[in-house]
């Protein structure tokens, strides 16, 4: 018998099947995100990677933006919990989460076994999240997934001041106007960001490490680099980070499922 | 576990009856030619009883609008005359109500002031928002000046100073209306409001100490209104009493009119969404989470039985204190209220509120060790609410308590 989480974020789905002993047996993203068949294919790829059915389910939990209208869920749990299970079933050590996603940032504060003690979130404004990436690097003309790899040839990252997604965008092409290269313009961009997100997590109070990162843009290794220069501290990001929140649900799910 | 029921509240009734009647005869008065004003909410409201005079609260008034649905429409009336959308939502209601084309209905038109009276303890738009009016029927304006209160502790200067301009509000008011002061009725009413501060911090209490509650603090939000655009009157003490008697039945009972099972308890920092009232109330009750407290309602319970009680009263409002005394009030509501965590809703367009939120909340969260979550809204305008938003973050907060009780 299995378990199944699954988090419906704004932009992503994604899903994480365990065994009754809690290990991950398969998973899954498609960028589809809430209100989209994005939740219907990441589970039939996680279901043919098992070659199993719903019925083979004892256990569903969902999260994130579209976990309300997933029908097939047991339970909801909030993404705040889930991200926090997740990651410190990866990185137990872990004090504090960082976690960018599609159309929110999130600081959580993890207490001794991993338990979420508190958390913040960003203000309604999209500036600082992931969709504030996906409008700048379509305007410097780069993939997502190509941030990093840029931000690594940098030089000297520009100054990009406003905290505007509409008005940082044109404070970029100003930039591009100007000549300046794009590895500086990305860097600049991450800067931006990681001011913007250090600013949340210091409203959680001092600072406390281990801290770790958590969603999508944790793939980004430009942007966790410029976190840890703006925090002053070091980040680690788990393998398949993108998965915490997943994983995180499937966690709970099978815990239920054992409580019956 | 007390049983949660649902009840034909009678005091509800009255008080539903009698904001009806103080806006029917708002307009009665103004049909009479008799003179009607416009008055913030925590102006030395006292003086108006005296004079008989008929009193539209705009912020009131624009609260029942928001609740009406009517909210939309007249701010964007107020931003295409040009007031930024950032202005106070109250403001802008109440700005593009004034020149709505058709009568809005609900028992709430309200006919054209005579004359202002503004007194920033509340905030400070509230000063350019009145002018505006003033000038605008060229009409005058009367202002209460409340110093800022910076220190842990009331000033007693400060308090006389505010005490010190009554008398110059009662000369122009004796003028507006060509009555002569009666300081004999003035005790009178100042017992009565004094009373009446007295038994609305006792519903309070009610609410918030009793464990779990007969009832939630979004109920206190009817009950304010009567403290805001009647304090000074007789009908308001027996509409309060008769509350109390209901909520002592309940408690007797081991009843509650909270629709939920009372697993938390949370003290609600900000004012009121309006617009999603019942949306708000639905969710915190189907997460178990019962609102027990808020400094919103907090404002009216202030009991006095003297002139300088009255003006230390008004005084004491939620943005006329500084970080010491709003942390004090707040303290002392979540530990009395046994509170298990904080929401606070960071309204756009109330700066003067929000702008010592965060700081407030973090050395509140320190000092009683509590989670606190923020969301993103506003008092009225109901476009820069997202649900979305809400639910994720009361439900972590949920999820935070639950663990913390685990």
């Amino acid at each position: 018998m299995y378990a199944l989480g699954i988090d419906i974020g704004s932009t992503a789905t994604k899903v994480v099947i365990v065994d009754d002993a809690a290990f991950v047996k398969a998973s899954a993203i498609c960028d589809l995100g809430a209100g989209t068949s994005g939740a219907d294919k990441a589970v039939a790829d996680a279901f043919s990677q098992l070659g199993i059915a719903w019925d083979d389910i004892s256990y569903t939990v969902a999260t994130g933006y579209g976990r309300q209208r997933f029908e097939r869920a047991n339970k909801q749990v909030s993404e705040l919990s889930c991200h926090a299970k997740g990651l410190a079933s990866q990185l137990p050590q872990t004090r504090t989460i960082i976690d960018i996603g599609g159309q929110d940032a999130k600081a959580l504060r993890l207490g001794p076994g991993g338990m979420l003690e508190n958390f913040v979130m960003n203000e309604k404004c999209a500036a600082g999240t992931g969709r504030f990436l996906d409008v700048m690097a379509r305007v410097l003309e780069s993939d997502i997934s190509q941030l990093g790899e840029l931000d690594a040839q940098a030089r000297v990252p520009v100054e990009i001041s406003s905290t505007c997604t509409v008005f940082a965008e044109s404070e970029v092409i100003s930039h591009l106007a100007a000549g300046e290269s794009i590895p500086d313009i990305v860097a600049g961009i991450h800067v931006s960001v990681a001011k913007r997100t250090v600013g949340l997590v210091r409203r959680l109070g001092a600072v406390e490490g281990p801290v770790a990162m958590s969603g999508g843009v944790a793939r980004n290794a430009g942007m966790v680099r410029a976190l840890e220069r703006e925090l002053g501290m070091e980040i680690s990001v788990p393998p398949n980070c993108q998965l915490c929140g997943a994983l995180g649900a499937a966690l709970y799910a099978i815990e239920r499922a054992h409580r019956g | 576990m007390a049983k949660s029921v649902k009840v034909h509240s009678k005091a509800r009734e009255l008080m539903r009856e009698y904001v009806g009647d103080i806006y029917a005869d708002v307009r009665a008065a103004k049909a009479a030619g008799e003179p009607v004003g416009y008055s913030t909410s925590n102006f030395a409201k006292e003086i108006f009883e005296v004079f008989d005079l008929k009193i539209v609260y705009p912020e009131n008034h624009a609260a029942a609008v928001a609740a009406k649905k009517g909210a939309v429409e007249f701010c964007e009336k107020a931003e295409g005359m040009g007031y930024s959308a950032d202005l106070c939502s109250y403001a802008r209601i109440s700005i593009g109500f004034d020149e709505r084309d058709a009568d809005f209905g609900h028992g709430l038109d309200i006919p054209a002031p005579d004359f202002l009276c503004v007194g920033n303890n509340i905030c400070s738009t509230v000063n350019k928002w009145y002018e505006n009016l003033a000038w605008k029927y060229d009409i005058p304006l009367l202002t209460l000046d409340v110093p800022y209160g910076t220190q842990a502790d009331y000033e007693p200067e400060k308090i006389a100073y505010v005490k010190s301009q009554l008398q110059g509000i009662v000369d122009q008011l004796e003028q507006i209306t060509g009555k002569k002061f009666d300081y004999d009725k003035f005790q009178d009413v100042l017992e009565t409001s004094g009373e009446n501060g007295r038994l609305f911090q006792e519903i309070m209490d009610l609410i918030g100490q009793t464990k779990p509650s007969p009832a939630s603090a979004f109920d206190e939000y009817n009950f304010m209104a009567l403290m805001i655009i009647a304090r000074g009157r007789k009908e308001t003490t027996e509409v309060l009493k008769l509350y109390l008697e209901e909520l002592r039945e309940r408690i007797a009972a081991d009843e509650t009119t909270f629709p939920g099972k009372e697993e938390h308890r949370i003290f609600w920092d900000g004012l009121c969404c309006w617009p999603y009232l019942r949306q708000n109330s639905q969710s915190l009750a189907e997460k178990g989470i019962n609102m027990v407290g808020t400094p919103y309602t907090g404002d009216y319970g202030i009991a006095f039985d003297d002139l300088y009680g009255m003006c230390l009263n008004y005084a004491g409002t939620n943005n006329a204190k500084g970080l010491q005394l709003t942390l004090r009030s707040r303290s002392d509501m979540i530990e009395r209220y046994q509170c298990d965590g904080i929401l606070c809703n960071v309204m756009r367009s109330c700066k003067p509120w929000v702008g010592i939120m965060f700081e407030t909340q973090r050395q509140l969260a320190k000092r009683h060790n509590l989670p606190y979550t923020t969301f993103d809204a506003d008092q009225a305008d109901p476009r820069v609410f997202s649900e979305a938003q809400f639910e994720t973050r009361l439900q972590g907060l949920q999820e935070v308590m639950d663990a913390r009780k685990e």
